[in-house]
């Protein structure tokens, strides 16, 4: 992901009389759709992405004053969005794990059906259930560098791994995700 | 290493990306109400609990030392420690043999996630 011009006026703004605030909502404007659309990757339900969206938008909030721009707005963003979000699914696997016997697969599946987000065909909705099947680490790499089209430098500043390993894990998520996706044909 | 030489999609998933993931974009609406509600979250003083969280971790590991010191260190004339009455109640031991470790980790993980994720907020700030 390049540097969008908003980082600029968001950088501005944050120096500006109007402070903090009016720097988040511009910063809200400009990446709330790229997390809204990342989380509901990771999470595959719009409720879950939510509330997973706004915790991530209050510690931004909390921490935007201290952002000097030395690093790329969206990096910072999107860390913070995978971090929430992981720490979410490791949380909601824990209660699944005891109180639903439901293969995560077809949970999904009756999830997106029912979320007003999801508005894909029958091929999406099968490569969402694939990727629902990844561990969440290797789904974040996966949807980086399968949907937002990020350099592997980029991902390797959002998930701080290697870009040896994170090659190595997005090869693996597309095998077995081709693998997954034969099955359901 | 080069983004060019990744191994190549699969035909089924190389046609798929092209269609995207199937997700609507939220609406202005939306998030504005979105950011109100991080505002309003985001201006409540975050609760300090990280010192006394300490001070009552290190009670309890105080308090847990001293009761494994009295049930299970013999005593110097050698008759039998409290421990080894099983008649009266369980040992420590027992007791936490009963805890799952899922319970544990659960418990440490629930624990940490606010933390954890204060350091991620925290780091790429001044890289």
């Amino acid at each position: 992901m390049s540097k969008l011009p908003e980082d600029t006026a968001i950088l501005e703004q944050l120096r500006s009389p109007q402070g903090s605030e009016a720097a988040f909502r511009s910063l809200v404007r400009a990446y709330g759709p790229l997390l809204h659309r990342h989380l509901m990757r990771m999470l595959q339900s719009s409720a879950d992405a939510d509330d997973v969206l706004q915790n991530t938008l209050v510690k931004v909030f909390r921490k935007l004053d201290n952002f000097r721009g030395d690093s790329k707005l969206s990096t910072w963003l999107y860390r913070v969005a995978t971090n929430e979000a992981l720490t979410w699914l490791r949380s909601k696997k824990r209660r699944h794990q005891r109180f639903s016997t439901e293969d995560p697969s077809s949970l999904v599946a009756n999830q997106l059906m029912a979320d007003p987000y999801f508005d894909g065909d029958a091929a999406q909705l099968q490569l969402q259930q694939a990727l629902a099947t990844l561990p969440p680490k290797q789904r974040a790499v996966f949807s980086f560098r399968y949907f937002d089209d990020l350099s592997y430098r980029e991902i390797c500043e959002i998930t701080g791994t290697s870009e040896g390993s994170l090659k190595a894990s997005y090869h693996l998520a597309a095998k077995k995700i081709e693998a997954k996706l034969k099955e359901y044909v | 290493m080069s983004d060019h030489d990744e191994p190549r999609l699969g035909e089924f998933l190389s046609g798929l990306r092209e269609k995207g993931d199937g997700f609507r974009v939220p609406s202005p609406d939306y998030l504005d109400e979105l950011t109100n509600r991080a505002l309003s979250q985001g201006r409540n003083p975050v609760p300090v609990r990280t010192m006394a969280r300490t001070r009552w971790a290190a009670a309890a590991a105080v308090m847990l030392l001293l009761l494994a010191t009295f049930l299970l260190l013999p005593t110097t004339d050698g008759k039998q420690t409290a421990a080894d009455d099983t008649t009266k109640q369980p040992s420590s031991e027992m007791l936490l043999a009963d805890l799952d470790a899922e319970d544990i980790d659960a418990y440490i993980s629930d624990q940490l996630d606010d933390f954890e994720s204060e350091l991620y907020a925290n780091a790429p700030v001044n890289e």
